[in-house]
């Protein structure tokens, strides 16, 4: 991460998290899970132009990203967008992660990549390692 | 005896000195007399090492050549002092190799021997002999090489000169290119034709590359030919250069297979390859999208579940919900481990249980420990076994320390000969009594006799110290002997 974006060194920190995932059950799933971890949800996005505009107003420190978005978008692009413009990094979450896909992913430095379905306990590590300003 | 008594005159000495024949003159006991210059020349005699000699020991018969044409050569030189006739003869008759004593040169002669006459009778012989052995062989490998071409007739074999463009072809050659049979040297042409055009500039390529090669020189080459209104056909040449003398034209000797069958055979299993990969591909694909399908599924079952948790009212409701939340994570997340491992049909239950563990201590209170060693087992034993972490995970924190923040569970793993050791223990209060029949007691059974496993209880065993234990009580430890060996 560069040093503009860099978020609190502090790990009890409070990150601003948005949400791109167009299963909104899950979504609002993910938005307990994050703010019992202590983090707020500054905004929810399905698909690249939302998660686009989304970001420029909300201006994240991390976001989740679904790898498969609504209309067939692809949350690679979003995420690619969202290192090239606003360096934000992103913690991707799929259901399919092969070898091949995760050597695509890491060339973005993701915070982590996460198998669905997903156990708490990963989602909070990934976000505490935001805190220290790692990325895989 | 009637020898050549006078000496050779003048005339005659300066006839044998010059001429370019060869004759040898020998008296009637075929001593030698007098020989030509172009004699020695031919034979690589001097002159004095043949003079006073009997012809036979000027030139001795080879010893290990029964063949050998000293009978015949004797016999016409005996029947000429007889009856005075001339008498040629055509004899194979090895003579000394004079720069290598010991050895014989084969050679081939056409020998005239005339009788010498002196006052009516016979005085002695002249012979005149010329070497042949080149016009033999040569007519003999023609010999041969015909006959071969005639025997081989059912085999397409060809002799083709690049540079003169011409070839010698066996009927089968011509049969093979759709050409009339064209006996003796003909031309190239119309069988380079044949060839399909872009094949036709490599093979012209390929043997004028060859030209300057050493006889011996083999050549192994396939090319697609076509006769007119016929299928393309596939044709391998293999053969090797000939060559004489360095300075010959390079000749090649081959014969000619039609190796279309084994091209086509080739094709079609390429084909059946890059269709049986093709499925291959589009089975992935299935697979990847209907694995994508279920994952996705269950985390929005998972997902449905924390949040009517999260939404509830009532800590009775709100705790039943928390704890159907967590046995579906535990059933589900086990799918994610099987995609992420590439293998469907077993899973590393180790480095799963230490995931798992670090979920439950995310949803409870106290604290939760791992370790556990590298394990792979099936999948269908690790949904079992996720489950009977949750239960027991969940029940220590459920009964062992009531109001307590601070209690610790330890999960351990360890690899055992017959499979795994799960222990979880706490530093709780201990067991009160009896196990009761709440659900998470009876899924614990179910899992343990699914699994074929025993199942120990105890006081608590923090033996390597890794755990605080400040807990008030004896603690609680469940240790359960998982078989995996199938």
């Amino acid at each position: 991460m560069s040093s503009d974006s860099a978020p609190k060194p502090d790990s009890d920190a409070s990150l601003d998290v948005l949400i791109v995932e167009d299963e909104v059950l899950i979504a609002m799933d993910l938005e307990i899970q994050i703010e019992e971890a202590g983090h707020s949800v500054v905004g929810m996005a399905v698909d690249v132009d939302s998660c686009q505009a989304a970001a420029r107003t909300a201006r994240p420190d991390v976001v989740l990203m679904d790898l498969r978005l609504r209309g067939g978008d692809c949350g690679e692009d979003a995420a690619r967008w969202l290192r090239e413009e606003l360096d934000v990094p992103c913690i991707f979450l799929s259901g399919n992660i092969d070898e091949a896909r995760v050597a695509r992913l890491n060339s973005l430095s993701p915070v982590a990549i996460i198998g669905k379905p997903l156990l708490s306990g990963r989602l909070t590590a990934a976000l505490a390692k935001v805190c220290h300003g790692d990325t895989v | 005896m009637t020898d050549l008594q006078t000496p050779l005159d003048l005339t005659t000495r300066v006839i044998l000195e010059t001429t370019q024949h060869s004759y040898l003159i020998l008296d009637r006991d075929l001593v030698v007399q007098a020989v030509s210059t172009a004699y020695c020349r031919m034979t690589g005699a001097t002159e004095q090492e043949l003079l006073g000699l009997n012809v036979f020991e000027a030139f001795p018969p080879n010893p290990d050549d029964p063949d050998d044409g000293f009978q015949r050569v004797l016999l016409s030189m005996q029947g000429v002092l007889a009856d005075g006739r001339t008498d040629t003869l055509e004899v194979r008759y090895a003579i000394p190799d004079r720069t290598q004593p010991g050895r014989y040169v084969n050679h081939w002669w056409r020998i005239t021997h005339a009788p010498l006459m002196q006052d009516g009778v016979i005085t002695g012989i002249l012979q005149n002999s010329m070497d042949i052995t080149s016009e033999v062989t040569t007519a003999r490998d023609a010999n041969i090489r015909e006959a071969l071409v005639d025997n081989l007739s059912d085999i397409a074999f060809w002799e083709f000169c690049p540079s003169e463009g011409t070839a010698i072809v066996s009927e089968a050659q011509s049969r093979m290119f759709g050409l009339p049979p064209t006996p003796g040297v003909t031309s190239a042409e119309p069988f380079i034709n044949r060839y399909l055009p872009e094949d036709r500039a490599r093979l012209i390529e390929t043997f004028a590359s060859l030209e300057d090669a050493p006889a011996g020189t083999p050549v192994d080459v396939e090319y697609r030919m076509q006769i007119p209104d016929e299928d393309i056909r596939w044709v391998r040449l293999r053969g090797d250069l000939v060559r004489e003398d360095p300075r010959d034209p390079a000749r090649f000797v081959g014969i000619s297979m039609d190796v279309t069958t084994a091209r086509r055979r080739e094709e079609a299993l390429a084909s059946t390859i890059a269709e049986r990969d093709r499925l291959l591909e589009q089975k992935q694909l299935l697979l990847d999208e209907v694995n994508h399908r279920i994952k996705n599924s269950l985390q929005i079952v998972s997902s449905i579940l924390n949040l009517d948790a999260h939404a509830a009212v009532g800590d009775e409701a709100r705790s039943r919900l928390q704890g159907a939340a967590s046995r579906v994570r535990a059933v589900a997340s086990v799918h994610e481990m099987i995609y992420k491992t590439g293998q469907v049909t077993t899973v590393e239950i180790g480095g799963y249980l230490a995931d798992l563990c670090d979920t439950l201590q995310a949803s409870t209170q106290g604290k939760v420990t791992c370790r556990s060693d590298t394990l792979h087992c099936s999948t269908d034993k690790a949904i079992s076994l996720a489950l009977l972490t949750n239960e027991l995970v969940a029940n220590a924190f459920g009964h062992a320390f009531g109001d307590r923040v601070d209690g610790c569970v330890e999960v351990t793993c360890e690899a055992t000969d017959e499979g795994m050791a799960l222990t979880v223990q706490d530093d709780g209060i201990g067991k009160q009594g009896s196990s009761g029949k709440g659900l998470g007691t009876r899924i614990i059974a179910s899992m343990v006799m699914q699994l074929g496993a025993t199942m120990q209880e105890g006081p608590a065993d923090f033996s390597d110290g890794k755990t605080s234990q400040g807990g008030p009580g004896p603690g609680h430890r469940v240790l359960v002997r998982v078989p995996l060996k199938d």
